[in-house]
């Protein structure tokens, strides 16, 4: 598939019939969206006030894209981002940590994994609502659904946290169980994972951890297979997960506190793409060459971004024919671009 | 008047030690048998939960222990003699209650499977010290008991972590020591919600004000 032909673009309510199919299509707990067509709808209009809204940001903005496939007409993949984690409550997590214990007297030294609930990521922004229809996800299109919501936080820093995490889905059959809640939050709710998350509305951390044990769980303390699942993603998370990786997330510091996915966390700064993001003013002649870049608008409103081969230079961008057209964009616009492959932070020049 | 008091029984079937305040030279740990409540009242949810805190809790306390006796003889005769040693350790105490608190310990065995292990050890603090306590025994002698608290969970334990048959160990007494466990009963002593950080047996308190 062209990569050119995918577009990213602010959702609008309009697309709900889309996010309906999107949040039908995806299993259990693998995105934030709500199965709910007036949630879903609410959420879109949310979204769209705070693309447009001339307010300053309070936090409790949620920032939905879709993809299109242009050659298709049609969308076929979501994601978001939420301002603040826990906006106006807490965000919880779990904290890996290690403690060692030691005694002299008996030559013994014990380095015990414990998960220490915390609301480190409180007010965080949080990357949600990734998904990519999967005849698309050997394309390039989930790299642009997934990185493009980074140079959008780039280049609109004053609304969001300097701090990005985001959250993955932990190991759980097809049924919903999870051996990690089974091992953990079972014993303070005494009922199935989907139960717990159906009776205190999707993902509502805040309401639930009350019930959750306040000090560390020590790990050695759990059945193995609850071990083995702290911090291990979910199958279909695979892909969104691996996009993150490579932009240079951590993911050894937090997993989620019911189902032990892993929670990835980073400075935005240190984001491969935000590092390698220029802002480029669009020249009027079109050009073609170049490696392939991704190029966003830096308008809140109509925000929108593709992939396309460009050179930017000295501030300036030209772009190939009909690219300009695709991001609505007019000659003297000012363009946010990273190249698809930047260096990782960290690497040897 | 500070020093380890030994007491015998008329017929020398059975010896016991007081000790003055425990827990000044060497820590002594025990773990406080708690209770941890979560409720969301709108979901109807209300859950109580055992769990163990590691600490100190009885320093200061006199301790009788060091108890042997004649398990051969009649049960009745058994009662009869260690009452007759816990009256004989009770009056001792009894004239200088400060040096031992105003209490007297009672750390209780703990219950043993039928290979002789302890399922609370084998639930919670092989986790965290991996040596057999047998073997811990042979290599560190009974010291090794005060220095393995260092290797185990600071933080509140919730028992609904741990195997079941080592949350029922929690507080539970070795079947062989009934004839002690009786005499301490009637002679008043109560349970002091602390348990032995190797096999959970419980300790008890007698009063001695």
């Amino acid at each position: 598939m062209d990569p050119e032909s995918f577009l990213l673009r602010a959702a609008t309510p309009e697309d709900l019939p889309a996010f309906e199919r999107i949040a039908a299509a995806s299993a259990h707990g693998i995105t934030t969206l709500p199965a709910d067509p007036a949630a879903l709808l609410d959420r879109l209009q949310r979204s769209q006030a705070a693309f447009t809204s001339p307010d300053d940001a309070s936090g409790e903005e949620i920032h939905l894209f879709v993809l299109e496939d242009l050659a298709q007409r049609r969308i076929v993949g979501t994601s978001g981002i939420a301002a603040s984690a826990g906006f106006a409550d807490r965000f919880y997590a779990y904290r890996n940590e290690m403690v060692v214990h030691a005694s002299a007297a008996l030559g013994a030294s014990n380095r015990i994994h414990t998960l220490q609930l915390c609301h480190d990521l409180t007010g965080h922004t949080l990357l949600t609502s990734f998904y990519i229809e999967p005849d698309y996800e050997h394309t390039l299109a989930p790299q642009l659904l997934s990185r493009a919501r980074l140079l959008y936080i780039a280049e609109h820093a004053a609304r969001f946290s300097d701090r990005i995490a985001a959250e993955s889905p932990g190991l759980a059959d097809d049924q919903g169980r999870c051996p990690f809640w089974d091992a953990v939050g079972r014993r303070f709710f005494g009922m199935d994972y989907p139960e717990a998350e159906r009776l205190t509305g999707a993902r509502n951390k805040a309401f639930i951890a009350e019930l959750m044990p306040q000090a560390p769980v020590y790990v050695p303390l759990l059945p193995e297979a609850a071990q083995w699942a702290i911090g291990q993603l979910h199958p279909v998370a695979e892909l969104p997960f691996s996009i993150l990786l490579d932009e240079g997330f951590d993911t050894e510091t937090y997993v989620d506190i019911f189902d032990g996915g892993p929670i990835v966390d980073a400075r935005l700064a240190m984001l491969r793409s935000v590092a390698a993001s220029r802002a480029a003013v669009l020249d009027p002649a079109e050009a073609g060459g170049g490696a392939l870049h991704l190029v966003a608008t830096t308008a809140r409103a109509g925000f929108r971004a593709l992939l396309c081969p460009a050179t930017p230079q000295a501030g300036r961008v030209a772009l190939p024919p009909g690219a300009a057209a695709r991001l609505g964009a007019h000659a003297g616009d000012r363009l946010r671009l990273a190249p698809l492959d930047a260096p990782r932070t960290g690497d040897a020049a | 008047m500070n020093e380890d008091r030994f007491f015998a029984s008329a017929d020398g079937s059975a010896t016991l030690r007081l000790r003055p305040a425990v827990g000044l030279q060497q820590p002594r740990w025990w773990y406080h048998v708690g209770q941890a409540v979560h409720a969301a009242p709108a979901l109807g949810i209300l859950h109580r939960q055992a769990t163990l805190q590691l600490g100190n809790d009885l320093t200061g306390a006199g301790e009788l222990a060091g108890l042997h006796w004649d398990r051969e003889q009649p049960p009745a005769r058994q009662r009869e003699v260690l009452a007759e040693l816990l009256q004989a350790a009770l009056a001792a105490a009894r004239e200088q209650p400060a040096a031992y608190g105003g209490r007297l310990l009672v750390e209780l065995p703990g219950v043993r499977d039928a290979a002789g292990r302890s399922p609370f050890w084998q639930g919670l603090g092989r986790h965290f010290y991996g040596v057999d306590p047998a073997e811990a025994l042979r290599q560190h002698g009974p010291g090794w008991r005060e220095q393995v608290a260092a290797l185990l969970p600071r933080h509140r334990v919730y028992t609904g972590f741990l195997p079941e048959a080592a949350q029922a160990a929690i507080g539970a007494v070795d079947p062989a020591a009934e004839p002690w466990y009786a005499v301490l009963r009637d002679a008043g002593a109560h349970p002091a919600d602390q348990v032995d950080i190797c096999d959970g047996g419980p300790v008890w308190l007698l009063d001695v004000r």
